[in-house]
C-alpha cells in the first residue's frame, strides 16, 4: 500500500504533528515536574549509563534506579502507542516492534559506554548503526519488528527535544552564520552537482536539480522536496536518495574520523559536520559520535537552522525555473507557481524546535541564577538523556533499514555528479568552519 | 523508494474548468470541488505526464496548476 503524502492526511495524522506533540510534551511534563518539585520522578525515567570498565558499575546504576528502564519503556510506548493509533499504523506490531528496538537500545547504551569500546570510537550512535547494519542485511527482519523502524518519526522528537537543550538566545546568535554558510556550500554544491550532471553528463535538468538538491540542501527530504516541485520523474528521485543514503552512511564514519585526525575544535567539527552530511538523522550520528555537547549545538545550527528550514525556499525557485527555463516558456505564459509552495515544502517540526528552545529560554531568563542552574541540572539534563534516547532508536533504525543491495540500482552518471558535488562540497565546509568562521563556532558553549 | 501524489488544480470560475476536470477523470483522477477550485489527484499518472497530456488536449498552462508530492516509502533514510 502506498505511504499517504502528508499533504493528504489531516493536520492529526501527520508525522511531524505527532513528533512536535511528543517533544514538546515531554519538555512541559519535565519542566512542570520540576516546578512541583517531583524531579525524582523525571529522573527515574530518564535513564542513563555512566562510561564503565567494571561490569560492576553498571549493574550498581540499574540496582540504584530498577525501575528506569520499564519507566522509560512505558512512558514513550504510551506516546508512541497513541501516536501510532491516530497516525493509522498497526498498533499492536508498532508496540511489539517497539519492544525489542528498546532491548536493542539498552544493549547499545551499556556496550557503547565500555571504556574499551569507547576507546575504539564505538560510542553508541556509531555501535546502533554497525548493530543494525550488520543484522539488518545478513538477517530477514520479521515484519512486525520493521513497523517499529521509523527513522523519520524518531529523529523528529529528538530535533524537537534538542530545542529544549539549545537556547534561543544562540539560534539569534549564531543562526544568521549558519545560515550565511550554509547558504554559501549549499549554492556552491547544488550548481557544481547540477551542471555536471546536465553539462557534463548529459543529464535531464530536472534529475539534476534533484541530485543536487540532495546533495547540498537537506538530504532526502531535498531530494523530495525539490524533486516534487520541478515535477522530476520517480525513478530519478530514487537514485538521488540512493546517493544521498550511500554518502550520508559513508560521512557518518569519515567525518568524526576526519575531525579528530584535523584536531578540530568541537564547535568547528560540529559545524562541518553540519555542512557536509546530508542527511538529518546522520549528521546526528556523526555528532553525537565526538562525544562533545558543543558539537551536537553547531551541528544542529547548521543543518536545522541553516539549511533545513531553507528548503522551501530551494522548492519556489526550483518550481520557478521548472516551469520556465525548462520548459522553454515565458513567465507570462507558463504555468503559475504558487508562493504557498514555501509552506508546503517546509519540514513543519522545524516549529517545534523553536518553540522547545523559546520555552526553556524564557523559564531560563524568569528565573533566577541559582534557580536556573538547578533547572539546568534537574530538568534540561533529563531531557537530553530522554533526546539520546530517540536518537539511539534512530540510529538503529538507519542501520535496520539500510539495505546496500537495494542502493546500487544507478548509473554511473549520477554517481559521478553527486560524487563531484562531494568534493566540492566537504573541503568547503571544512575550510569555512575551521578557517573563515572558526572564532563564531568557537564561541558556541 | 518514494510514492506520489500528483495534484492538479483550476480555477473553477475558469471558462474551460468542466472540460479540465473531465479531461483529468477520464485518466483516472479522483476529482472533487472545493469552494472556488476543482482539484484532482492521482497516486499513479505522474505529474509530467499528467502536464504533456493537458497541453496535448489543447488546454494552456496557465489554465491550471501542477503539485507534484513525493513521500518516503518504509525504511527509507
Amino acid at each position: 500500500m502506498p505511504a499517504a503524502p502528508p499533504s493528504t492526511l489531516p493536520w492529526h495524522r501527520r508525522e511531524d504533528t505527532w513528533a512536535i506533540f511528543i517533544a514538546l510534551g515531554l519538555v512541559l511534563a519535565v519542566t512542570s515536574a520540576f516546578f512541583l518539585g517531583a524531579t525524582r520522578l523525571v529522573s527515574t525515567a530518564a535513564l542513563s549509563f555512566p562510561a564503565w570498565s567494571d561490569a560492576g558499575k553498571v549493574l550498581a546504576t540499574l540496582q540504584a534506579n530498577p525501575a528506569a528502564p520499564l519507566v522509560l519503556f512505558g512512558v514513550f510506548l504510551a506516546l508512541f502507542g497513541a501516536a501510532s493509533a491516530v497516525i493509522g499504523w498497526d498498533v499492536a506490531k508498532y508496540a511489539a516492534g517497539f519492544g525489542v528496538l528498546f532491548v536493542f537500545s539498552i544493549a547499545v547504551a551499556i556496550l557503547g559506554s565500555n571504556e574499551v569500546l569507547k576507546a575504539w570510537q564505538l560510542e553508541p550512535p556509531l555501535l546502533a548503526l554497525v548493530v543494525g547494519m550488520v543484522l539488518g542485511n545478513a538477517v530477514a527482519l520479521p515484519r512486525w519488528f520493521q513497523s517499529a523502524l521509523r527513522t523519520e518519526f524518531y529523529v523528529k522528537v529528538g530535533i524537537v527535544l534538542m530545542g529544549a537543550t539549545l537556547p534561543f538566545t544562540i539560534i539569534l546568535q549564531a543562526g544568521p552564520l549558519a545560515i550565511l554558510q550554509a547558504t554559501i556550500v549549499a549554492v556552491t554544491t547544488f550548481v557544481a552537482i547540477y551542471l555536471a550532471a546536465t553539462r557534463l553528463f548529459g543529464l535531464d535538468p530536472r534529475f539534476g536539480a534533484t541530485l543536487g538538491a540532495g546533495g547540498s540542501i537537506c538530504g532526502v527530504s531535498a531530494a523530495i522536496a525539490i524533486g516534487g516541485a520541478c515535477r522530476a520523474e520517480k525513478s530519478h528521485v530514487s537514485v538521488a536518495i540512493s546517493m544521498v543514503i550511500l554518502w550520508a552512511v559513508a560521512m557518518i564514519f569519515l567525518l568524526p574520523v576526519g575531525a579528530r585526525h584535523l584536531g578540530l575544535a568541537p564547535g568547528q567539527a560540529g559545524a562541518w559536520i553540519g555542512t557536509s552530511e546530508f542527511a538529518d538523522a546522520a549528521g546526528f550520528a556523526a555528532a553525537a559520535t565526538l562525544g562533545d555537547e558543543r558539537a551536537i549545538k553547531t551541528f544542529t545550527l547548521m543543518k536545522v537552522v541553516g539549511r533545513d528550514m531553507f528548503v522551501g525556499v530551494w522548492a519556489l525557485v526550483v518550481a520557478f525555473l521548472s516551469v520556465t527555463r525548462w520548459e522553454r516558456k515565458g513567465a507570462a505564459e507558463a504555468e503559475r507557481v504558487r508562493p504557498a509552495e514555501v509552506w508546503q515544502r517546509f519540514p513543519k517540526f522545524i516549529l517545534g524546535f523553536l518553540v522547545a528552545s523559546l520555552v526553556v529560554t524564557v523559564v531560563l531568563a524568569s528565573v533566577d541564577a541559582k534557580i536556573g542552574t538547578q533547572f539546568s541540572k534537574e530538568a534540561i539534563g533529563p531531557l537530553k538523556n530522554l533526546r539520546g534516547w530517540a536518537f539511539t532508536w534512530t540510529f538503529l533504525s538507519i542501520g535496520f533499514t539500510t539495505r546496500f543491495r537495494e542502493l546500487t540500482r544507478f548509473g554511473w552518471r549520477p554517481f559521478a555528479a553527486f560524487a563531484l558535488g562531494v568534493l566540492v562540497n566537504v573541503p568547503l565546509g571544512y575550510w569555512l568552519s575551521s578557517s573563515v568562521f572558526a572564532s563564531y563556532w568557537d564561541a558556541v558553549k | 523508494m518514494v510514492d506520489h501524489v500528483t495534484r492538479v488544480t483550476v480555477d473553477a470560475a475558469a471558462p474551460r474548468a468542466g472540460a479540465l476536470a473531465d479531461a483529468l477523470a477520464a485518466r483516472g483522477f479522483s476529482v472533487r470541488r472545493e469552494r472556488a477550485r476543482i482539484v484532482a489527484e492521482s497516486v499513479t499518472v505522474e505529474a509530467g505526464d499528467a502536464k504533456r497530456q493537458l497541453l496535448a488536449l489543447g488546454f494552456r498552462d496557465r489554465e491550471f496548476q501542477v503539485f507534484l508530492e513525493y513521500v518516503r516509502q518504509w525504511g527509507v533514510l
